[in-house]
């Protein structure tokens, strides 16, 4: 492709500005009594709110026969308190019909509700009690407990899911936080018990790291002063910034997983990659929107699925964390063209790592990093979302209004040799086939 | 509960038989744009099942203006998204962007409409992807318990047929089976523009008149014979692959939208399954016998289904759980549904409607499916029509609908 044939193309001049103005997002920040921290962003152009309570007790902080602890406590919050039983929340939240929902991620674990405005202060009670008050009735458990293990065996059964499992359990060594899978597994989440919940919840939620985000039809004073009500008598200890070790570099491997009756085989390469507090991240970040997302899924998707015809989905995915996460690519194809596709994978990842980014690719990748933060930050949930991120990964709260220079500042030599050392070889990643026998 | 006044929706006509509906919406500066075309896999015959996605697919593929890759790229490099999607009653494409490009997703969609190649090699490369999309599907369980519950459901309604198409078709379908159908169905007259964003109105009507004006009205498409005759008595299906757990599909067969039993027939389904208070979460998940269960009716513009489903644990015999869905729509069919849960129902779904139109992109989303269906009318009065609905009308559609005879039930076993 080259400029000619891209007939409507404005000076990139104009579109940075139009990506650099409208993004004054204002986030607030408060510190309430207890040290809990609170982010808001007041939009008053439609009646609703989205409100996030975060505890870095996320499954990174297991250990291996505990897996999938957090992500049972989480859940289990709203099973029932020292002031409602289960049905009570239940019948409380679906009357007002606000959502109120826990559970946990990789990081973190959190409380969070979509409410009308006019029903922030019960939501925002709620959030409080089940987060400190919960009582994980046994009953309520066993049957939260029944209803995991039943996603944990269809995980077990879905050919994405066991590619990803064995492929975290090459790349990351025993006793790593992102080996594990976040729900644990059916014999170590089949003997949790309320004990077990209640020493998690005991040990890692309180105020300390604890943060609230807020986005909606808010007035961020008001907010603080009913975030102080319900949350600023809560003691305890809490969790504070938790490290991620970095692991030594995998054993590169080919491993296939025969998943019994399937049509379509689950394949991922990759590696272990760097931290979202990694300088690379950005132009590592621009080299991977490239590879395999810009557009019709970048470069992978117009050999593997483009020219090639191979698969209806391949991409590749960064996921930086606290710790260095993954970079792998992904793809579903039929199992008589896993060895196609997985070449055009190889040619693609050398043709990236050798060459490099092209300026017309980066400029587009430029714009649409750019232009693309409108559109995430057009609902409250994609604020709320950016202030989780600018708390967690402390980004700074004029994060948003900087972003724009600082995809435009990226140079070509920054994300080549941001590719170079970080994207592999292919023959030095690991490869998981997961799927019907070939 | 405050809703905030919003400029009303505007339906114009152009010449040729496009209509267009615009809502200005000056909150972020954004453009959410739409085309949908009255075609999908209702209106396939066996044969070329799986054409109308076939055909979304290769609309991507190039013009001689946007020849192959580059509107894909145009559209990332101003900061927006775009895709399409085949459903029963229609296709429909879409370009979110920063509102100062509004005019490239009108040229990207007029050009579209009129100016795709069909190259055959892309044909040929497509095939490969579109069976990898249906492959992807047979690797879930519930995708083959969908394909037989509405196959056997159905036996006059091309409802019954899969919307991704069985594999033998997908391995046949010609260059010239696909060219015929974009020149049948992809024409002003059977398509609908919806514009829902940051700009002004007579501006990109201008436009929209300017990019879509010329493009010459076809015959309009038949209208479709299809009427399915009534259900005279349970059908039932049970699909057995390797699989980790058993899973309950019911489906009944209800009117198309528009009818006036859709609403409460909506509610029924949220009485049924929304939230953690309702009716089959507290009989099938809290007692243990199921990990989900969810109950809903489509918005189809002809007579579809009414489904009721759920996710067996490991452990739980799949009788007890069909026992145990019955009795709990036997127990509503008997006693009603009371004020305060119709309510907190009604109460759930105004809410809900508020949270999921925040977006430009979801409200002109929703107004094309309305308009699809029913005409984008009744999604305007749509939280004022649903607390008109009375317990005594859910109770009527309930014993209405969820009879015996007139449902298919469906069984996913697992075989190992």
């Amino acid at each position: 492709m080259n400029e000619k044939s891209l007939p409507t193309l404005k000076p990139s001049s104009e579109l940075a500005h139009a990506a650099t103005t409208g993004l004054a997002l204002n986030i607030q920040r408060a510190v309430l009594s207890n040290g809990i921290v609170v982010l808001g962003t007041e939009n008053p152009t439609h009646p609703s709110v989205v409100i996030r309570l975060g505890h870095r007790a996320g499954p990174i902080l297991e250990s291996p026969e505990l897996a999938g602890v957090a992500a049972l406590t989480a859940s289990g919050l709203m099973r029932g308190t020292i002031h409602r039983s289960f049905e009570e929340i239940n019948e409380t939240v679906d009357a007002a019909g606000m959502g109120l929902s826990s559970g946990s991620g990789r990081h973190l674990s959190s409380v969070s509700s979509r409410c009308l405005v006019e029903d922030l202060r019960m939501a925002i009670e709620l959030m409080a009690d089940v987060a400190q008050n919960p009582t994980f009735p046994q009953r309520e458990i066993d049957q939260l407990r029944g209803q995991i293990l039943t996603g944990l065996r269809q995980a077990d059964n879905d050919t994405g899911a066991v590619a990803d499992r064995q492929f975290r359990e090459l790349v990351y060594p025993l006793g790593h936080p992102y080996r594990l899978r976040t729900h644990g597994y059916v014999d170590t989440v089949s003997h949790l018990t309320r004990n077990h919940l209640e020493a998690f919840h005991a040990t890692h939620y309180g105020p300390a790291g604890a943060f609230i985000v807020a986005a909606g039809d808010i007035v961020f004073g008001e907010l603080v002063v009913m975030l102080e009500e319900a949350f600023g008598d809560w003691r305890g200890p809490g969790t504070g910034a938790v490290s991620v070790e970095t692991p030594p570099a995998p054993e590169p491997i080919q491993r296939e997983v025969v998943v019994p009756g399937k049509t379509q085989s689950d394949l991922v390469v990759g590696v272990p990659s760097i931290r979202r507090n990694d300088s690379d991240f950005h132009p590592l970040r621009m080299a991977n929107l490239i590879l395999g997302q810009l557009g019709m899924m970048g470069r992978l998707g117009e050999a593997v699925r483009e020219e090639q015809g191979l698969a209806y989905g391949v991409h590749s995915e960064l996921d930086a964390g606290l710790g260095p996460g993954p970079w792998c690519i992904r793809a579903g194809v039929n199992p008589a063209n896993v060895d196609k596709a997985l070449d055009a994978i190889r040619a693609e990842m050398h043709r990236l790592v050798d060459g490099g980014v092209t300026d017309d690719e980066l400029e587009r990748g430029k714009n649409y990093s750019a232009g693309s933060l409108v559109l995430r930050l057009e609902t409250n949930d994609g604020v709320a979302a950016l202030m989780q991120d600018v708390e967690l990964f402390d980004l700074g709260l004029d994060y948003a209004e900087r972003y724009p220079g600082i995809i435009r500042a990226l140079t070509r030599d920054a994300v080549n040799a941001a590719a170079s050392r970080h994207i592999p070889r292919y023959e030095a990643t690991v490869r998981v086939i997961a799927g019907p026998a070939r | 509960m405050r809703v905030m006044g919003k400029a009303p929706v505007q339906e114009h006509h152009l010449e040729n038989g496009l209509t267009v509906l615009t809502r200005e919406v000056n909150r972020t500066p954004i453009v959410s744009f739409f085309v949908w075309y009255r075609v999908g896999s209702r209106n396939e015959l066996p044969g070329i099942t799986g054409i109308s996605h076939w055909t979304e697919h290769m609309v991507f593929k190039g013009t001689h203006r946007f020849p192959k890759g580059v509107a894909d790229k145009l559209v990332a490099m101003h900061g927006g998204v775009r895709n399409g999607a085949t459903w029963l009653d229609w296709t429909q494409y879409y370009e979110t962007l920063p509102s100062e490009h509004v005019h490239l997703a009108v040229e990207l969609e007029a050009d579209r409409m009129a100016n795709s190649v069909f190259d055959a090699e892309e044909v040929a490369s497509e095939r490969g992807v579109i069976i990898s999309e249906r492959e992807g599907g047979e690797n879930h369980p519930s995708f083959y318990l969908t394909e037989e519950l509405t196959a056997a459901a159905f036996r006059a309604h091309s409802y019954g047929l899969p919307l991704v198409g069985f594999k033998s078709d997908l391995r046949e379908i010609t260059r010239e089976d696909l060219w015929t159908y974009y020149r049948r169905y992809y024409a002003p007259n059977n398509a609908v523009v919806v514009a829902v964003g940051d700009f002004d109105t007579n501006q990109l009507l201008d436009l929209i008149d300017k990019e879509f004006g010329a493009i010459e009205r076809r015959p309009d498409p038949s209208p479709l014979r299809l009427v399915e005759p009534e259900q005279e008595g349970e059908r039932r299906v049970t699909v057995r692959r390797p699989g980790p757990v058993a899973q309950l599909s019911v489906g009944y067969h209800v009117p198309a939208a528009g009818h006036p039993d859709t609403l409460p027939l909506w509610e029924l389904g949220n009485i049924l399954s929304a939230g953690r208070s309702s009716r089959l979460y507290r009989a099938l998940v809290m007692t243990g016998l199921a990990s989900s269960a969810g109950a809903s009716s489509a918005m189809t513009k002809d007579p579809y289904l009414f489904r009721v489903s759920a996710t067996a644990r490991p452990d739980t015999e799949p009788t007890k759980l069909e026992e145990a869905t019955f009795a709990e729509i036997d127990r509503l069919i008997t006693d009603g549904v009371t004020a305060p849960e119709l309510a907190k129902v009604q109460r759930q779904m105004k809410a809900g409607h508020l949270f999921s139109t925040e977006g430009v992109t979801s409200q002109a989303r929703y107004l094309g499916q309305y308009e699809m269906a029913q005409g984008w009318r009744s999604l305007e009065t749509y939280a004022e029509d649903l607390m008109q609905v009375q317990a005594e009308d859910v109770l009527r559609v309930a014993r209405k609908y969820l009879t015996e005879a007139n449902r298919t039930v469906g069984w996913f076993i697992p075989n190992e």
